[in-house]
């Protein structure tokens, strides 16, 4: 049996691209689109896939927040997280969300179909490079400096944090997530203190050159 | 001298019956309403009216007989020279100005508008000297006053002309406030001149211009280094109000708030007077000019009213500066908007074009021949593309570059060229880097880049050196090559760059020179003063 793909991504080319991609597979299919949070669930249910592959940019909604509802809906499904965010940043994120993979789409279209195969067979996929790097932090934890300043933002305000680098005003982040703009507000004042920034103007710039720097894979 | 009436026969003529002369004569010099009197040759009083006796602050018997030296002796040189003058010529002389004092005025100092005529005898002789003498002490300050008022409306009216023409010329708000600074404290003769600015983010503050004026640098380091520091709320002490109010304030008592310990500096200083004027624009305060002497000097409406020019024209300044900075954000946000569509929309249609291209690879298979090779080739060239976009997506968002980062964004600046062929490129930072934010940092760096892509694109240079030092005075950013420079009739050819050159330079208060280097090549030469 070939295996079930959902694709959950908000750009219609990549969600085409990918597709052409899994259906010239033997051994996979896709048996359905998603481009936000809402549309991947209802998707979900309608079609029981065997493998979502999720991007953390959503048309609504966070990706990592779907695939911790996934998983909370149904146990069974195992999550490729696709992103063109740094792996340093989101892969550990993503396996703590539940997912079994992350892969960055710069560099690795090539090994897309691969790191679906894997996550299919229930085994982690992450680069090497990356795996070195959360395995020599399981281990030697206690000792390793700590995380640079973005990985020290919990996952909401990792969300919030790359919204505002992607250009939403405060009130567009409060409709986006579902939260109130007072949540938002509580948001940007930590990631402020976190990444000690001193104004309005100065989280826009960080964000909005993390996000574009983002581009670059590894984050410098 | 009448003539006689005729059909007289035989009588005497009126003016030479010597009966009529004295009774005549007395009532002439009595009614007279100048004064009046008779030398004779030795310079002895023969005559003298009341009048001429009350000038000379002596009654009339104590002049007869006596010399001008005993009676007024400060006019005795000018008058001994006149008496001498007229018995020996025989002419008289008329409307000039005798200038002295006499015991009438104790000391003050009077003018008299004279004439001295030849007294005559019958036989023709000069026997004396007749004197005719008015005090135009008052008309003569009436004139001088008016002449000085011209001449301070002229200087004033020069002033504002300067200060017009510079705010149509300069580049920058710094520029145009230590020029009117400058001019207003050496036209009205203050020692200290100072600005101040709102700030950007919040309007109600009042920060300190890094401009000032001083008639005496070190007198006055202490308290120019203090009123640098000096951030004021709007209403807060004379500078507050002033921005508060729109009103200037003048005032010859110390005012008790002039920020923290500004008064007490300014009392050791010996300062009194200080007045403080609104820039407008429009009817908004955008910026208080400060001034402080330490003479007492009134209030003056001229001042006030020319202050108020100057004032309109630095508005005007300022305004056109922050319309600039926001056109300039205008075309970054242009850009970013750009830069991020790039990112979210076509590098995204580029990724799934390229999972596309790697399926019909595959689907070709290894040996597909000419189909299979094409497909490689196409996948090749849409990971090209891929890069080139997001390469292009980064260049157009203006990320900003924090001031500690500014160094190392020059050193990839100087790899970035050293890498280029036939080029190389180093960078020199001396001093301890001081650059005040990210914005002064950003902008120098784009500077630093316009500057050196158009090296590469234009001057044939082999080796360039790109200079960041920094002491007290400034920070200077230099970028030089030894190419075939720039011919000074070309220089306008440049075009864009350069005006986007000086505009940046403008936006962080600083100042852009281009010139050719003594030993050929380029010298573009940024400087941004002062201690930060």
């Amino acid at each position: 049996m070939p295996t079930r793909v959902l694709i959950v991504d908000d750009h219609p080319a990549v969600r085409e691209g990918l597709a052409v991609r899994i259906g010239s597979q033997a051994d996979m299919e896709v048996c359905g689109e998603a481009a936000d949070v809402g549309e991947a669930l209802k998707v979900l249910a309608a079609t029981r896939p065997d493998v979502a592959v999720v991007d953390i940019k959503l048309k609504t909604g966070d990706g990592l927040d779907l695939v911790k509802r996934i998983k909370a809906r149904d146990e069974s499904v195992r999550i490729l997280v696709w992103s063109v965010y740094p792996d340093k940043l989101y892969a550990k994120r993503a396996l703590n969300a539940g997912a079994l993979g992350y892969i960055n789409k710069e560099h690795t279209t090539g090994r897309i179909v691969e790191a679906i195969r894997r996550v299919r067979d229930g085994k982690v996929y992450l680069t090497e490079e990356m795996a070195e790097d959360l395995l020599s932090r399981a281990v030697g934890g206690h000792r390793r400096l700590t995380d640079t300043p973005v990985e020290a933002l919990s996952d909401r305000e990792l969300q919030v944090y790359r919204l505002i680098g992607e250009g939403l005003s405060s009130r567009e982040l409060a409709k986006r997530l579902h939260i109130s703009p007072h949540t938002v507000d509580t948001h940007r004042q930590r990631i402020k203190e976190k990444l000690n920034l001193a104004s309005a103007a100065e989280l826009t710039q960080a964000a909005t050159r993390w996000v574009l720097e983002g581009e670059q894979g590894d984050s410098s | 001298m009448r003539e006689g009436s005729p059909g007289d026969g035989g009588r005497v003529a009126p003016e030479n019956d010597v009966r009529r002369r004295p009774a005549e004569i007395e009532a002439i010099y009595a009614a007279a309403p100048v004064g009046l009197c008779v030398f004779d040759e030795q310079g002895r009083y023969v005559r003298i009216n009341e009048r001429l006796a009350e000038i000379n602050g002596r009654p009339v018997s104590e002049h007869i007989g006596r010399t001008i030296r005993e009676v007024v002796p400060d006019l005795a040189d000018q008058a001994e020279a006149i008496l001498r003058r007229v018995l020996e010529t025989g002419e008289p002389v008329r409307d000039f100005e005798l200038s002295g004092t006499t015991l009438a005025w104790e000391g003050a100092r009077r003018t008299w508008l004279e004439h001295w005529l030849p007294l005559r005898d019958d036989a023709g002789q000069v026997i004396g000297v007749n004197v005719v003498a008015e005090d135009i002490t008052q008309r003569k300050q009436g004139m001088e006053a008016l002449e000085q008022e011209v001449r301070e409306r002229t200087s004033a009216l020069q002033m504002l002309r300067d200060v017009a023409a510079m705010a149509n010329r300069s580049t920058s708000v710094e520029e145009a406030l230590e020029y009117c600074l400058r001019r207003v404290a050496e036209h009205n003769g203050w020692s200290f001149g100072h600005a101040f600015l709102p700030s950007a983010e919040e309007p109600d503050l009042l920060l300190p211009a890094y401009v000032w004026y001083t008639t005496d640098s070190e007198q006055f380091a202490e308290f120019r280094d203090l009123t640098l520091r000096t951030v004021l709320r709007a209403g807060e002490c004379l500078p507050g109000r002033v921005y508060a109010s729109g009103e200037p304030q003048w005032t010859t008592d110390l005012p008790h708030e002039l920020g923290p310990r500004r008064v007490e500096l300014a009392a050791a200083l010996g300062i009194t007077t200080t007045a403080a004027f609104p820039v407008m624009a429009q009817h908004r305060v955008v910026g208080v000019l400060e001034f402080f002497s330490d003479k007492t000097i009134e209030p003056d409406q001229g001042v006030l009213e020319s202050m108020a020019s100057v004032g309109t024209q630095l508005g005007r300044v300022i305004e056109r500066k922050a319309f600039q900075d926001r056109l300039l954000t205008l075309s970054e946000d242009e850009h970013r908007r750009i830069g991020q569509e790039l990112h979210d929309d076509v590098g995204q249609e580029l990724t799934g074009l390229a999972l596309k291209t790697e399926t019909l690879a595959e689907l070709l298979g290894k040996d597909a021949g000419p189909a299979g090779e094409l497909a490689r080739v196409i996948i090749g060239a849409v990971d090209r593309i891929r890069g080139k976009v997001r390469a292009l997506s980064r260049g157009l968002v203006p990320t900003e570059i924090d001031a500690p980062a500014l160094e190392a964004a020059l050193e990839g600046l100087a790899l970035q060229v050293d890498e280029s062929d036939g080029m190389s490129c180093r960078l020199r930072c001396e001093g301890k880097r001081r650059v005040p934010d990210a914005r002064t940092a950003t902008q120098l760096y784009r500077i630093a880049q316009e500057a050196v892509g158009n090296l590469v694109r234009h001057s044939g240079a082999e080796h360039v050196e790109i200079a960041l030092t920094s002491d007290e005075a400034a920070t200077v950013l230099e970028i030089r090559d030894d190419g075939q420079g720039i011919p000074l009739e070309q220089k306008g050819k440049k075009g864009m760059g350069l005006q986007i050159m000086r505009y940046r330079a403008g936006l962080i208060g600083a100042t852009l020179t281009v010139e050719s280097s003594p030993d050929g090549g380029t010298r573009v030469t940024c400087r941004l003063p002062g201690r930060t």
